[in-house]
C-alpha cells in the first residue's frame, strides 16, 4: 500500500516513481512551496524549496495532478498543523473537497 | 465567415462584423444601462411624468393621468383594484367607502400607499407622492392584506373582480427601468453602430420611461408607475437575486423580498437565522428552500440534532445519512481535527465520549487539550471526488471510505490509512 501522510486538508500519497510526463515547477514563493493555501486565514501548507521540487502534469482524462519529490526528507509546515515529517520519495499531492449537490431537478406537482 | 462580411453602417441598414472601437463603446452602453436597471435613488415626478405621457401619445393615445407609486406591490394591488372600480364604474361607491373606512380606523402604511393611489385615479385628482419609508412595517402576508383592502374599497360585490384583476398584472404592466436589456440594445445600435429609423423618435420616449421609472401599471386613462427601490439590489455573481445579509431587495414603502442564491426565504432566514429549528427545516417542502435552511442552521448540527441514522463509526468518524423530500440524501461524515487546539470546542474527555475509536489521537493527549469536530459532505454513494468533478465508483457506507472519497480514494483499496496525520 501507499504510505499517507495528511496535514489537514492537504494529503500526501507516496507513489512508486514520479510519472514521465510529469514536468517541474517552480516554487510558488522564492522561500516556499506552497501545497494549498487556508481559504480564509491565509495560512498554508508550505515546504522549504530546497527540501523538495513540485511537478505537475494533466493526466489522459484532462486531470491536473500534483507531484513532489523529496531527495533527502522534507518537512510540511503549517501556523495551525504540527509539522509532517516526510521521508525521501514521490509523492501526490491531494486536496480535499467537500461534496456540492447537484442542482434539484423540478418535481411535477 | 463573419470577419468576410462587408461592414455596412447607414443611418437605415448595420451589417458585418463589430470594430474593437464599437466593441467597447457597446460595453459603455450597457454598463450605463446596468446601473440604469440598479437604479435606487428616488423617482422624480417632473420627469417621469412627461415621458410617460409621451409614451401613451407616441403610441396614438391620450395622455394620461400618471400617478407615482412606491412600489411594484401597491402599482399592482393599486392599479389592479383601479381597472375594476373603473370598468364597474363603481368610482362613487368605491370613493364613499374608503372615506367612511378611514374614519373608522386609519389605513396601514403600505395600505394607505395602495388607497392613496387608488383615489388618485378615480377622482382624477393626483394626491402628493409620499411614501413612509423603507423601514415601514409591512403586513406578514400581503395576499391578506389584498384580500382584506379589495372588501373594504369594494365591498362583497366587487372584491372578487378587484382582486382578479389585481392577479392578472402581467397583462398590464411594463418594466421600466428593470427591463434596461432591450433600451440597452437599441440604444447600442443608435448611437453606437448609427442607425437611425424611424421608429427612433417613438422609441426616446420609450426610453425616457425606461430611465426615470421603475414598473407601470398602463391603464386606459392612468398609469401607476413605481419608484426606484431604496438601495442598490442584492445580486449574486450569476446575477440571481442575493443578500445574506438583509433584504435582496426593499423599496420605499417597507415592501421587501430576502433571497439567497436566488431562492426566495423567510426574512427570518436573513434576519434571526439563530431562530431556525431541526422542525422549520422537516417541514419546509419546497427543497431548495430547505437546502438554504440547512445550510444556515448548519448542516452537521442538523444531522446531530434531527438524530440523522448514523450508517458508521470507526476509528475514521461518524458517518450520518439523512432521506430528504423532493432531494437527495445528506450524507456527512463527522470527524475530529488530529490536532488539539486552544479554541477547541471539546475537552479531551468530550472528544472521547463523542468519538470513540475516532478519537485515539485525543485519547493519547493530556487531559487539558481542547479539540474540535468538523463535518464533510460526502456523495450519498461515497464516490471517491476529485475537485475537477470527477467521481470515482460508489464505495460501502463507512466513515473510513467517507473521509478517503475526499482525498478521491477509496478506502479500501487504496489503503487509505494515513501514517501521520495532524
Amino acid at each position: 500500500m501507499n504510505t499517507i501522510y495528511r496535514q489537514g486538508d492537504v494529503m500526501l500519497r507516496r507513489i512508486d516513481a514520479l510519472p514521465a510526463q510529469a514536468a517541474a515547477i517552480p516554487p510558488t514563493e522564492p522561500t516556499r512551496v506552497i501545497l494549498a493555501y487556508g481559504e480564509v486565514t491565509g495560512h498554508a501548507h508550505a515546504i522549504d524549496p530546497t527540501e523538495a521540487v513540485e511537478y505537475t502534469m494533466q493526466d489522459a482524462a484532462n486531470v491536473v495532478r500534483r507531484f513532489l519529490s523529496v531527495a533527502g526528507g522534507a518537512q510540511v509546515r503549517h501556523e495551525e498543523h504540527a509539522t509532517v515529517d516526510l521521508p525521501a520519495g514521490i509523492y501526490e499531492v491531494i486536496q480535499q473537497v467537500d461534496y456540492s449537490p447537484g442542482a434539484i431537478r423540478a418535481v411535477a406537482d | 465567415m463573419a470577419e468576410n462580411q462587408e461592414v455596412i453602417r447607414t443611418p437605415d441598414y448595420v451589417a458585418g462584423p463589430l470594430s474593437e472601437d464599437e466593441k467597447a463603446r457597446l460595453r459603455e452602453v450597457a454598463a450605463y444601462w446596468t446601473e440604469v436597471a440598479f437604479r435606487s435613488t428616488p423617482i422624480d415626478e417632473a420627469k417621469i411624468g412627461p415621458a410617460i405621457q409621451s409614451l401613451y401619445v407616441a403610441s396614438g393615445l391620450s395622455a394620461p393621468q400618471v400617478i407615482v407609486v412606491s412600489s411594484p406591490l401597491v402599482m399592482a394591488v393599486a392599479g389592479g383594484f383601479t381597472s375594476a372600480i373603473k370598468q364597474a364604474k363603481a368610482e362613487d361607491a368605491c370613493l364613499k367607502r374608503i372615506s367612511d373606512a378611514s374614519q373608522k380606523q386609519p389605513f396601514g402604511p403600505l395600505e394607505w400607499q395602495v388607497v392613496q393611489a387608488v383615489v388618485s385615479a378615480l377622482t382624477g385628482s393626483t394626491l402628493p407622492y409620499a411614501p413612509p419609508g423603507k423601514d415601514s412595517p409591512i403586513p406578514e402576508s400581503r395576499p391578506a392584506m389584498a384580500r382584506a383592502l379589495a372588501e373594504t374599497i369594494g365591498g362583497s360585490t366587487l372584491a372578487k373582480a378587484m382582486i382578479q384583476r389585481m392577479r392578472e398584472w402581467e397583462q398590464h404592466y411594463q418594466g421600466g427601468n428593470m427591463m434596461a436589456a432591450w433600451p440597452s440594445y437599441l440604444c447600442g445600435l443608435r448611437d453606437v453602430l448609427g442607425l437611425r429609423l424611424p421608429q427612433a423618435e417613438k422609441f426616446a420616449a420609450w426610453e425616457a420611461c425606461a430611465k426615470e421609472g421603475g414598473f407601470r401599471w398602463m391603464g386606459d386613462d392612468f398609469c401607476m408607475v413605481s419608484d426606484f427601490p431604496a438601495q442598490r439590489i442584492g445580486m449574486d455573481a450569476s446575477n440571481r437575486l442575493h443578500n445574506a445579509d438583509g433584504p435582496s431587495y426593499v423599496f420605499r414603502d417597507g415592501w421587501r423580498g430576502y433571497h439567497i442564491h436566488g431562492v426566495a426565504v423567510p426574512a427570518l432566514v436573513v434576519e434571526e437565522p439563530q431562530k431556525i429549528t431541526v422542525s422549520m427545516i422537516e417541514s419546509e417542502r419546497n427543497a431548495e428552500v430547505r437546502r438554504v435552511l440547512t445550510e444556515k442552521y448548519g448542516a452537521g448540527r442538523y444531522l446531530v440534532d434531527c438524530g440523522a441514522k448514523v450508517v458508521s463509526h470507526d476509528e475514521y468518524g461518524i458517518l450520518y445519512r439523512k432521506e430528504q423530500l423532493d432531494d437527495e440524501p445528506l450524507v456527512m461524515v463527522r470527524v475530529l481535527n488530529s490536532t488539539p487546539e486552544p479554541d477547541g470546542t471539546m475537552t479531551r474527555d468530550e472528544a472521547i465520549a463523542t468519538f470513540g475509536p475516532a478519537a485515539h489521537l485525543a485519547a493519547k493527549a493530556t487531559r487539558d487539550t481542547r479539540w474540535k469536530e468538523y463535518f464533510l459532505r460526502v456523495d450519498p454513494d461515497l464516490r471517491p471526488m476529485r475537485a475537477d468533478g470527477w467521481r470515482g465508483d460508489p464505495q460501502a457506507p463507512t466513515a473510513r471510505n467517507a473521509v478517503a472519497s475526499t482525498f478521491g480514494l477509496r478506502g479500501e483499496e487504496d489503503g487509505y490509512a494515513p501514517a501521520f496525520e495532524s
